[in-house]
């Protein structure tokens, strides 16, 4: 990739590739596949169906750049496709074979619960988050797993810090009740 | 339970964002509290159980992008004059992923047969007829394409010329319109209203030439395409933005309706590429030359109106950015639709009756409701349409199912009243039902409080009302209060010589923080609202006109909501304390709720 490229904002790597850039839109792709494949995966719970929506998400962003609104504001707008194919994948009640993906890393964590195993936590825990609806896993994946603070959730999600505390409230409430 | 900590502080604690002080604090309250313990061990097992090593798209899928990357890229590059069959739908089909363990979708294998159709009858079109081409070569491309290479015909080079200095004119402009677009929301934050006029112009005048230009280069571009087609005339003025007759006329305007950032009034002709703003409580109605009127309600912002060729399907479009649009729209020529775009979504709309509101928050979205005809709204986040019918409703926002949904559905949840002292109310003294002004109020008996002299637990306080509601559905939540101020400088004043005007509670929900219920900022707003029966919300908002208590997201279920004494008044005169007739719950933004909906 050449290093000017690398260099350059989402904005200004937008305009290139709307002008035919296929450097600028593979740096575009390179910045933003982890997340939106992490998200994705966070979303639906199931490889496949995150692969569908990674996919879903980048073609769609790549064939109509022009509905993008340069602001500066690229990955909101990447989550807000990803998150709306997300929704169409839960809503048709897609069903892969395959499951989860396996966690890369054991947890040195110990399960504060003295009764279960570290699995049975941990599938607890996954099933907590999936029961939640896609506004409360959104906010707690991003706040739990991505460790990010409520001014940058708001700006990923779209909705107010107000907003997304609340929803954080409420989901934690629910995973509590859920591990309990 | 200990509530020294809450959630949040645990939470940055585990996650090691708290400053060396504040963690060294919460580690020596950990010794003495097992609650605190407990609860920051499950946040921190939360955080970390299941986290994975970051997830990669597997190598079919990474390389689909790609390849889908590729072919966008080559989409938009300037071609070469060369024969080409272009095959849209077969690109798409490549391009979808098909691992094992995913059936292939009938409609995607359907249109594949129907692309190879097409392929085969126009190179039998093109191959049978006559001899074949002079120094033809057949190039094998791929899977999906064929390209017959014909000599490469001698390319003017005034045109060549012109193509390179338009596509070079369209990245500027979008470039100068970027600037204009934050120049306007600058102003807008700062509530500069006259420099957001003159961004607001300047704003449309680029808007205008770039839409020319982009027009330009695409006729410029499909000669390219078939350089045997006739040769684009060269055009003064585009179709789209820049015709001489007027578009419209502002037929009736009520209240601040600003044309391209002016004032107008009623009688106005409508150019294409201006922008029409419509204020609070105003309205303006736009009649077209066929008799196709559309409605503007209060704060709505349209940024642009215009009109093209029906190349692409529209005709008239209108980009509406935020409010509420009401439209009978007489039967559109064929191919040529009304469009109305939106951040969210595009409804085409071809001889149909129908209402548009758009809020800028993508969870709120567009909604659009049709009472006649059938309108066809594509979403934008990923180009998904639906047909809307008669009588039925969809909406295009994040997270939102996108189906239509019949009409009877939705204004059944508009609001929902309850009286401020029924069944469903609990009471902390001081506050009461009482029939002190009780007269004018639809409930009969306003609560209050009468006295900030009962002391609770050791504090002093004007008590408060508890009610426990049930939300039927998850989303955002709004709160309006019917109140009565008995108060103000006409009745009373303080020892000091200041008025003496108690206006506001406080509500919270769940336990949550609480916001201002009834208070009205601007004095001579306050003055207005005084000894008389309104409904109010959040009396913070900086416009002094009433709008609901935004209560944030709240999920299915029961939630308590609690109402709070404010305002501290001397004397404890009960006669001047704040009335509370009515609460109203709605999930809509943009409802106000009337007496004659109580009543009914």
């Amino acid at each position: 990739m050449p290093p000017e490229f690398e260099a350059l904002g989402d904005d200004d790597l937008v305009l290139r590739a709307r002008g035919g850039s296929e450097e600028a839109m593979l740096e575009l792709y390179r910045r933003y596949r982890t997340r939106i494949m992490g998200y994705a995966y966070r979303m639906t719970g199931d490889r496949t169906l995150a692969e569908d929506v990674f996919h879903t998400t980048f073609l769609y962003f790549f064939q109509h750049l022009e509905r993008y609104e340069s602001r500066g504001k690229l990955g909101a707008y990447l989550f807000r496709i990803a998150r709306s194919a997300a929704v169409d994948e839960k809503v048709a009640g897609r069903r892969s074979r395959e499951g989860p993906a396996p966690p890369a890393a054991k947890s040195r964590v110990e399960s504060p619960s003295a009764e279960g195993s570290d699995a049975d936590f941990s599938a607890k825990v996954r099933e907590g988050l999936l029961k939640l609806s896609p506004d409360l896993r959104e906010v707690a994946t991003l706040r739990l797993y991505d460790g990010l603070d409520y001014a940058k959730i708001a700006e990923l999600t779209g909705v107010s810090e107000a907003t997304a505390r609340s929803r954080m409230r409420y989901a934690l409430e629910s995973l509590r009740k859920h591990l309990t | 339970m200990c509530e020294r900590f809450g959630d949040e502080v645990l939470l940055d604690h585990v996650q090691g964002r708290l400053s060396p002080e504040v963690a060294l604090e919460v580690e020596q309250h950990f010794a003495g509290c097992a609650f605190c313990r407990k609860a920051a061990g499950q946040l921190q097992a939360l955080s970390e159980l299941s986290r994975t090593a970051p997830l990669e798209p597997r190598a079919p899928v990474d390389q689909a992008v790609r390849a889908a990357i590729s072919a966008a890229a080559e989409e938009r590059r300037p071609r070469r004059a060369t024969s080409r069959i272009s095959l849209p739908v077969v690109r798409r089909f490549r391009l979808l992923r098909l691992l094992p363990g995913r059936g292939s979708d009938p409609l995607i294998v359907a249109a594949a047969v129907a692309a190879a159709v097409f392929i085969l009858v126009t190179l039998l079109a093109v191959v049978i007829p006559g001899a074949p081409p002079p120094a033809a070569v057949k190039e094998r491309k791929g899977p999906a394409e064929t390209l017959v290479r014909t000599p490469e015909p001698e390319r003017p080079r005034a045109r060549e010329e012109e193509r390179l200095r338009t596509e070079a004119r369209v990245v500027e402009l979008e470039k100068k319109l970027q600037a204009a677009r934050e120049e306007v929301d600058r102003a807008e934050a700062a509530k500069t209203l006259e420099l957001k006029r003159k961004a607001e112009e300047e704003f449309g005048k680029l808007a205008a030439e770039f839409r020319a230009t982009q027009e330009r280069l695409r006729q410029l571009k499909i000669h390219d395409a078939d350089p045997e087609g006739e040769a684009p005339k060269p055009q003064a003025e585009s179709a789209r933005t820049t015709a001489t007759a007027p578009l419209a006329w502002l037929d009736r305007v009520e209240g601040d309706v600003r044309l391209s950032g002016t004032a107008a009034r009623s009688g106005a002709e409508v150019m294409a590429g201006q922008s029409v703003a419509v204020g609070p409580r105003s309205r303006a109605l736009l009649v077209y030359s066929d008799g196709t009127r559309v409605e503007l309600g209060p704060d709505t912002g349209v940024r642009e109106l215009g009109a093209r060729s029906g190349a692409d399907g529209v005709g008239r479009w209108i980009d509406l950015r935020e409010g509420t649009l009401g439209a009978e729209v007489a039967k559109q020529p064929a191919g040529q639709a009304l469009a109305v775009a939106t951040p969210h979504g595009e409804a085409r709309v071809l001889g149909t009756t129908l209402r548009i509101l758009v809020n800028p928050d993508p969870n709120q979205g567009m909604r659009l409701e049709v009472t006649e005809g059938r309108v066809r709204l594509t979403r934008a986040g990923d180009g998904k349409a639906v047909t809307v019918g008669a009588g039925h409703y969809a909406v295009a926002a994040v997270g939102v199912e996108f189906i239509p949904r019949r009409i009877t559905e939705l204004r059944a949840r508009r609001a929902v009243y309850f009286p401020a002292a029924g069944r469903n109310a609990e009471f902390q003294a001081p506050m009461t039902p009482g029939r002190f002004y009780a007269e004018g109020s639809l409930s009969g008996t306003p609560v209050y409080s009468p006295s900030p002299t009962y002391t609770v637990n050791g504090r002093v306080t004007g008590g408060w009302v508890a009610y426990a509601i049930d939300v039927p559905f998850d989303g955002e939540w709004y709160l309006w209060g019917r109140f009565y101020y008995p108060g103000g400088s006409r009745v009373a004043r303080h020892s000091d010589g200041t008025d003496n005007d108690p206006n506001s509670f406080w509500v919270s929900v769940d336990g949550g923080d609480e916001a201002h219920f009834g208070n009205l900022r601007h004095d001579d707003q306050k003055r207005s609202y005084f000894q008389r029966w309104h409904w109010g919300g959040d009396g913070t908002a900086e416009t002094g006109l009433p709008v609901p208590v935004a209560l944030g997201y709240l999920p299915k279920g029961r939630h308590t909501l609690r109402v709070r004494e404010r305002e501290s008044y001397e004397a404890g005169d009960a006669r001047l304390a704040p009335r509370l007739d009515m609460l109203c719950l709605t999930p809509d933004r943009d409802y106000h709720p009337r007496d004659e909906d109580v009543r009914r």
